[in-house]
């Protein structure tokens, strides 16, 4: 259920550059909750950055950020830490602990964090991958072991584990075929409704968009530039979004 | 003018990156005394630095003591002072070449997998991925690895140092004649323990040297494969380099 009084994520005149090249410059974002927002944009235009910045991963040049109402801009690292519980991230390349199984990946912070029981975390691992729609062998498997789609799966189900109220999904289908990328939209959809999370998924992949966002956000030039709902997207009335949609360049 | 900046720039890079790598074994060593630990992730290291570089760190120790017997008995012997070999091989290997070469060994084997593990996982996001899950890297991958190696090094220097006597011994016994109870007597006699203090206090500096610099090239790994390769080869030189260098700073300490 979308609460339009409380704002989950709120992004205001945050700028970050790299060298003389600025990524972001007077970026406005604000996300309420139990909303889904897709934002689409170019590669290098700044998506994946305004991720990291949420995430503490980088730092900001200028702006304010507030996630669940707090300013982390003048966080410490180890307030990120404490602020990330809560925050699920669904990697591109799904980043899963290489020398970790399968279920040792999804259970990493009910075992290091909250310090559960193995043989708990284990069991809530598993229930987590048939969330996913993988089944209980996968669990002792090497993420070398894994397809890439499974790996995605994976993914997701670490991002879930712990509950999250937020969410974070970088470019999901991304390498992925169009059978396996209606999988992976499909499964977003439903743990996001399951756990009534907000979601903001990075992607430029625009039947993802669709399917997923209850809410759609385009990036140019550093800047959301347009702002609406998946069915607004057929007719954007918008020059750049339009030749964003249909894939034909300026 | 030219020649200058990039001399300039050179100098501010320099400093920078020593002022970068203080401030990483500041947090490394700070993760050492607060909360939550991680003993399995610690034992890991252990076994890996430790047991796992048993062979290569013996078999160096061993043909170290080997050769040094070999060559200081063909030295005193042009002076009849071949009854000097034990002292010799016993002062050489447990002050200097023991821990020289078992560190040396160590950077190869430990330095180059840390660097080349830490920084796959740098570029593959799964350092990002720690910290989304609220896991700070440095309590989960540096302070036990850095730990494990000052924590082990010494006690593989301890093993080398047995190893390569053993070493001089059988060669000295079997090759040139000795009689091995007069061996081990002034092996015995030779032995002081400053000796043993001297092993582990270059063991431990050792180890901080090969774990700290493998996980500070492997943390700040920058780039794909290239920058992990150059990680490994970065970590390995400088750790190489530092030992050397320690090594001398020790022992003109202890002289």
């Amino acid at each position: 259920m979308i609460n339009k009084k409380e704002a989950v994520i709120e992004l205001k005149n945050v700028y970050k550059s790299f060298g003389s090249k600025y990524v972001l410059r007077d970026f406005d974002l604000t996300i309420y909750k139990g909303q889904s927002v897709v934002m689409l944009g170019q590669s290098g235009m700044g998506k994946s950055v305004s991720v990291r910045l949420m995430l503490g991963l980088m730092d900001v040049d200028s702006g304010s950020i507030k996630i669940n109402g707090k300013e982390i801009t003048n966080f410490t690292e180890e307030n990120f830490y404490e602020n990330n519980r809560g925050i699920g991230m669904l990697f591109q390349n799904g980043a899963l602990f290489d020398s970790m199984s399968v279920w040792e990946n999804v259970a990493f912070s009910l075992l290091n964090i909250d310090k559960m029981n193995p043989d708990v975390a284990r069991k809530i691992a598993i229930e987590k991958l048939a969330d996913v729609g993988l089944p209980a062998k996968v669990a002792n498997m090497m993420p070398s072991e894994l397809s890439g789609g499974m790996k995605k799966r994976v993914g997701l189900a670490r991002a879930i584990a712990d509950n999250p109220s937020i969410i974070f999904f970088d470019e999901p289908t991304t390498g992925l075929d169009p059978i396996m990328s209606d999988v992976i939209n499909n499964l977003i959809v439903r743990c996001v409704k399951q756990l009534g999370a907000t979601a903001l998924t990075i992607t430029h992949d625009i039947n993802s968009a669709k399917k997923i966002a209850d809410r759609i956000v385009m990036l140019y030039e550093g800047k959301i530039i347009w702002d609406g709902t998946p069915k607004d997207l057929d007719n954007p009335k918008n020059e750049y979004v339009e030749h964003f949609v249909k894939g034909i360049s300026l | 003018m030219e020649m200058i900046r990039k001399i300039g720039n050179m100098g501010i890079n320099f400093m920078k990156s020593v002022f970068q790598f203080l401030l990483f074994l500041i947090q490394t060593i700070h993760n050492w005394f607060a909360p939550p630990y991680y003993p399995k992730v610690f034992l890991r290291n252990v076994i890996e630095i430790g047991f796992y570089s048993l062979p290569v760190v013996s078999l160096t120790a061993l043909f170290a003591g080997m050769v040094l017997a070999l060559q200081s008995y063909s030295g005193f012997s042009s002076f009849s002072a071949e009854g000097a070999v034990a002292t010799v091989v016993e002062i050489a290997i447990t002050r200097e070449l023991g821990p020289v070469f078992a560190g040396l060994m160590v950077a190869g084997r430990i330095g180059a997998t840390m660097a080349a593990s830490i920084g796959t996982m740098k570029v593959t996001e799964q350092i990002d991925a720690l910290k989304t899950l609220s896991m700070n890297p440095f309590k989960y991958i540096i302070s036990p690895r850095v730990l494990a190696g000052v924590v082990v090094m010494p006690l593989l220097v301890l093993i080398a140092d047995i190893i390569g006597i053993f070493g001089g011994f059988i060669v000295s016994v079997n090759e040139l004649g000795f009689n091995p109870y007069v061996y081990i007597k002034d092996t015995y006699n030779s032995m002081q323990w400053i000796d043993a203090v001297v092993g582990i206090a270059k063991g431990a500096t050792f180890g901080a040297i090969i774990t700290s610099m493998g996980c500070y090239y492997g943390y700040y790994t920058e780039g794909g494969a290239d920058g992990v390769g150059k990680a490994t080869t970065n970590a390995v030189v400088y750790s190489s380099i530092l030992i050397l260098i320690f090594n001398y700073i020790l022992t003109a300490v202890f002289f």
